[in-house]
């Protein structure tokens, strides 16, 4: 009896990991495409697009049209300085706006809650024109103030939401403690209750950071000189009318998923630390 | 050291009517032990006199000044917590210090109080440790040891044994009553377990559906509880509680007209009534032993519970009441036998049928 349901708990087991396998395959497939591509030589590209580079294929073309042609470690720096200034607005801002929501009792308290969490319905670039006016008269057009402003509204209400929720189970009891021991609200925001949601908060981080990373809409439109350029949007140099410089263009896209990869691995240290600390009980 | 009086104390959440004019004068010094069922507003009054909540109307004071209008860390109160509430990033040295450091004291001085409260509970190879790397019990006692660095006037507690297993329950509670006995301070306590207070306590409040029902020493609300919710709260198993038609004559009389000897206490005549009686003052006899009907209550056994040093015998009576009799355990009842039930005068609590209060003295 033992034996067989052990068995069949390895059957399982097998099942969910080849379902697992196929899904990584398919969602890696186009990822080392990308790679794989951008380490050969143009013909190479398109004769056999999935073999691997080898001593007769191999090329660095792209990468060194890449850092030659244009600006691009500025525009690296663009991305990510954009891109981190953001998230830590999203998370901070969301993070306080949660915390006052669910601790706190002041009239409209839900209502406003909802009006926060409406911006997830709906979408921040039907505001785009609205955005460039408001750019265009406080002087903030092409500086990155512009893209993380913008950026930082847009993550909020996810941010909001995800983390009030979370903010609500934090334990009353440690809260309460810290008062009577005399911390002011802002410890108990800092040091009590933020360490304790940072699960979330590295939830909430992923699902910012990526949109943040790639989008190409609002650097065209806010942001497209050439010292604020972002990565997303330099790249374009290389997509012509009729002729795509292919090397290039995998070699950036390559480069560019590498500091996503470095946030994702950083937030997801802190997911599972988060996960494994005891608090209360 | 200080008393702490709390006048006509309301709360409300929006239309949840919580507490419903809650007056206390505790003592200085005194161990007082709030009591009730769960949701009954018992945290509610004790977040209250903490600053964590607001009152609705009322006030509280402590020797003779007002603190209802101070923050929770200018009270001179300590709490300790049902579930610990120790600050997880900190060591068990980190968590004590904290208050002290909040309040302004001196490395030195914090070193020493520290030092001391860690002795007194024996927390001294503890000291280096997170909240995470302690068992139960453990943390309850820093917890404890937290509210003592301070020095607090009042202590408050909030049922700090619910969260740990039996064994550690009595060990803790000894450690609390060995504080009290130690710091002489004032000491509110809450739980929902009678044992616990009635172990603990100076004098007990009973509290339900947020107003005090009694409040008394536990000597006071076992044997003369005011009313039948006391009645039925304080003790264990529970009292026994049985309808009589009437009082005629210092008599009761049930329903099937048989009649019942009353204490010398009870009212000359009383309209409906019911009757509490603890296991311990019932008593069975065998259904044969004569003469019974007049004066007994008939019924067939349906359990016998084993103690050990007693048995409860649970005894279904022909009317349909249930009733719980203690019994010496070489009397071994068979269920299915049918017994008669005597209840001794003397252990009789008389009750008014409607409002619930207690009838004569
Ligand atoms: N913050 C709150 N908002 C609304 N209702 C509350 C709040 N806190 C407590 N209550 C209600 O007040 C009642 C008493 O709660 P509480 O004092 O925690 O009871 P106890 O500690 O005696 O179990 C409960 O019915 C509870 O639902
Ligand atoms: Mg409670």
């Amino acid at each position: 009896m033992a034996v067989s349901r052990a068995r069949r708990n390895r059957v399982a087991e097998l099942g969910a990991h080849v379902i697992l396998l196929t899904f990584t395959v398919i969602a890696l497939f186009p990822v080392i495409l990308i790679v794989i591509n951008s380490f050969k030589s143009k013909r190479a590209i398109f004769r056999d697009p999935v073999a691997l580079p080898n001593a007769e294929t191999f090329d660095l073309v792209g990468y060194t049209t890449v850092f030659t042609q244009g600006n691009f470690p500025l525009y690296f720096w663009n991305s990510l300085s954009v891109t981190v200034a953001s998230l830590f607005f999203v998370l901070l801002f969301g993070a306080m706006a949660a915390f006052a929501l669910s601790e706190y009792k002041f009239p409209f308290n839900r209502l406003t809650g909802l009006y926060l969490a409406l911006g997830i319905m709906i979408p921040i670039r039907l505001g785009t024109i609205g955005i460039l006016k408001l750019m265009v008269a406080t002087g903030l057009v092409n500086t990155p103030w512009a893209l993380i402003l913008v950026y930082t509204a847009q993550g909020l209400p996810l941010s909001i939401f995800i983390l009030s929720e979370f903010m609500a189970v934090v334990s009353k009891d440690l809260k309460a403690a810290g008062r009577i021991d005399g911390l002011s609200e802002y410890a108990i925001f800092f040091q009590l209750v933020l360490p304790l949601v940072r699960p979330a908060l590295a939830t909430v981080g992923v699902f910012t950071m990526i949109p943040i990373w790639n989008d190409l809409w609002f650097p065209l439109i806010l942001a497209p000189s050439e010292a604020t350029k972002t990565l997303t949007l330099g790249a374009q140099v290389f997509v012509g009318q009729f002729t795509n410089n292919w090397n290039a263009i995998l070699a950036a896209m390559t480069l560019a998923i590498i500091p996503v990869i470095f946030l994702y691995v950083l937030f997801s240290r802190q997911l599972i630390r988060g996960l494994t600390a005891g608090a209360v009980k | 050291m200080a008393n702490l009086k709390i006048s006509a104390l309301h709360k409300s959440f929006g239309p949840v009517k919580v507490l419903e004019g809650v007056d206390l004068d505790i003592a200085s010094g005194e161990f007082l032990v709030l009591l009730g069922p769960s949701g009954c507003g018992k945290s509610t009054l004790l977040r209250i006199i903490a600053g964590l909540e607001d009152e609705s109307a009322g006030d509280i004071l402590l020797d003779g000044v007002s603190i209802a209008n101070l923050p929770p860390a200018k009270r001179g109160i300590a709490m300790v917590f049902q579930t610990y509430a120790l600050y997880p990033h900190l060591t068990v040295r980190g968590n004590m210090a904290l208050v002290l450091k909040q309040a302004g004291y001196s490395k030195a001085e914090i070193a020493k109080r520290v030092a001391e409260s860690a002795r007194a509970l024996e927390l001294e190879d503890l000291l280096h440790r997170k909240p995470s790397e302690l068992s139960g019990g453990q943390r309850q006692r820093v917890a404890i040891g937290r509210a003592i660095v301070r020095d607090p006037k009042v202590f408050l507690f909030d049922e700090p044994l619910s969260n740990l297993d039996a064994a550690l329950r009595g060990q803790v509670r000894l450690e609390i009553a060995r504080l009290h006995l130690r710091l002489t301070a004032t000491m509110v306590y809450v739980t929902h377990d009678q044992v616990e207070a009635m172990t603990l306590a100076d004098r007990i409040v009973v509290l339900n559906g947020g107003e005090i029902q009694q409040i008394g020493t536990p000597r006071q609300l076992y044997e003369k509880p005011q009313n039948q919710f006391v009645a039925g709260f304080i003790g264990s198993p529970a009292m026994n509680f049985l309808p009589l038609e009437n009082i005629e004559g210092k008599t009761g009389v049930w329903p099937g007209g048989a009649r019942q000897k009353l204490p010398e206490s009870a009212p000359e005549t009383h309209g409906p009534t019911i009757l509490g009686v603890r296991p311990g003052g019932c008593d069975l006899r065998p259904a044969n032993a004569g003469k019974l009907e007049k004066t007994a209550l008939a019924g067939e056994v349906m359990l016998e519970e084993y103690l050990g040093d007693a048995s409860f015998v649970h005894v279904r009576l022909d009317e349909g009441a249930n009733v719980i009799v203690r019994q010496q355990t070489s009397n071994r009842q068979v269920p299915g036998t049918k017994v008669h039930v005597v209840l001794d005068p003397a252990a009789l609590h008389l009750f008014d049928a409607t409002s619930g209060q207690r009838l004569g003295a």
